[in-house]
């Protein structure tokens, strides 16, 4: 009996925690049947699940939101992990270099400092430019899929850990640059390490990508907040950001520009500038909003 | 044309009047039927009606009953007096001369 009560409870409680998922005046109507029908806590929790199912999936109907994921989402997510991929790979070599072959005699060698000196801001460089890209990227599939960002979100993760996991197919093998520092022979002695190869990759695949591309489908849900002119400046910025992204990726382009002046091979460090640009946007156009905010907060 | 569920739930409102809300179309349509009306059904069905202008609804009064949650009142418009005298026409008219009840 005491059990029964338990096990009711808890699922009083995941009737609850369900019940955010939908609109305020519907959640009190459903929540506010349930209790006047005195259902039990499994039959509540199956009745407000099969709401929440029905309105999630009401979103997906038309072909706009299936454009949106295919059109937008996927090949973000895709370009995002092949990028983070690249990143990993390349930066695994500084990092096995001076980790694993670290001890106290070297602190005392003038190179070692000065080696690391030269690398270690490229490696930080490369590092915040993914995790910008991702934001980016978040920012633009929050803006567009706005009202099926769960469903929109999912799709973005998900293709972004297959491709970090199993790489994309050789069509695009043939479109996008896919060597990575781990094809060259002469880094075999870093990638037989199981770290660098299997688990390095997918812990930078969490922390600068995943994270900041869900900040940034966050803020771009709520883009609204902006007025019109500060919106189009945004998706200005973020699509510059973008297009760096794309460029940094595309193996036809980088070959048309290799080495021609004006157009120089795109990479970082000189990408650094429009690599940065929807979150210095973003930033920028947050400013006048938190002022205005603060002293309404202040008086209150 | 409505369809069978849309005319189970109009009529059910239309029966309640002032007192139409969820729970009690859910009651409504569960004791005319005798099988159960899941809640998902009544409030996405609920919303297609009122899009199509069938029925109107409003959040009326919390009660303690409800733990003080407030109820989605329903009220059937003049288009949906139609659609459903349409549509129970439609269905007299077809099942002239034939008795399921008797078989």
């Amino acid at each position: 009996m005491i059990r029964m009560a338990i096990l009711d409870s808890v699922l009083r409680r995941m009737v609850d925690a369900a019940s955010l998922l939908l609109d305020s005046a519907e959640r009190d109507a459903v929540c506010g049947d349930l209790t006047e029908s005195e259902e039990s806590g499994s039959r509540a929790l199956r009745e407000v699940l099969s709401l929440v199912v029905r309105r999630r999936a009401a979103c997906l109907r038309g072909w706009r939101p299936w454009l949106t994921i295919v059109g937008l989402t996927v090949p973000l997510s895709v370009l995002v992990s092949l990028q983070s991929r690249r990143t990993a790979d390349g930066t695994a070599i500084y990092l096995w270099l001076y980790v694993n072959n670290w001890d106290w005699m070297i602190i005392h060698n003038s190179g070692f400092w000065r080696e690391l000196a030269q690398c270690a801001p490229g490696v930080l460089l490369s590092y915040l430019a993914l995790a910008c890209w991702s934001w980016t990227t978040g920012l633009l599939v929050g803006c567009f899929a706005r009202r099926i960002l769960w469903f929109s979100g999912a799709v973005f993760f998900v293709v972004a850990l297959a491709v970090s996991v199993f790489g994309v197919p050789v069509f695009f093998d043939q479109i996008l640059v896919l060597q990575r520092a781990r094809d060259f022979h002469n880094n075999a002695a870093v990638f037989l390490e199981d770290f660098y190869r299997r688990v390095f990759p997918q812990c930078l695949q969490l922390i600068l990508v995943v994270l900041p591309a869900w900040r940034g489908m966050l803020q771009g849900r709520r883009m609204d907040r902006f007025p019109s002119s500060a919106q189009v400046f945004l998706l200005i910025a973020a699509t510059a950001a973008v297009g760096t992204l794309v460029s940094t990726n595309l193996l036809w382009w980088q070959i048309r520009v290799w080495d021609i002046w004006p157009l120089r091979q795109p990479r970082l460090p000189s990408l650094m500038p429009l690599a940065i640009a929807g979150p210095a946007a973003y930033l920028l156009l947050l400013a006048p909003l938190v002022r205005r905010d603060q002293p309404s907060a202040s008086q209150s | 044309m409505l369809g069978e569920f849309e005319y189970l739930l109009i009529t059910a409102a239309a029966r309640l009047g002032d007192e139409a809300y969820g729970a009690a179309i859910r009651r409504e349509i569960e004791d005319a039927t005798g099988h159960r009306c899941s809640i998902g059904a009544l409030y996405t069905t609920l919303d297609r009606l009122q899009t199509k202008g069938l029925v109107k609804t409003w959040m009326g009064e919390a009660t303690a009953q409800r733990g003080g949650r407030a109820k989605r009142m329903v009220k059937v418009t003049g288009t949906g007096v139609q659609a459903a005298t349409s549509f129970y026409r439609a269905v007299t008219r077809v099942s002239r001369d034939v008795s399921w009840g008797t078989q």
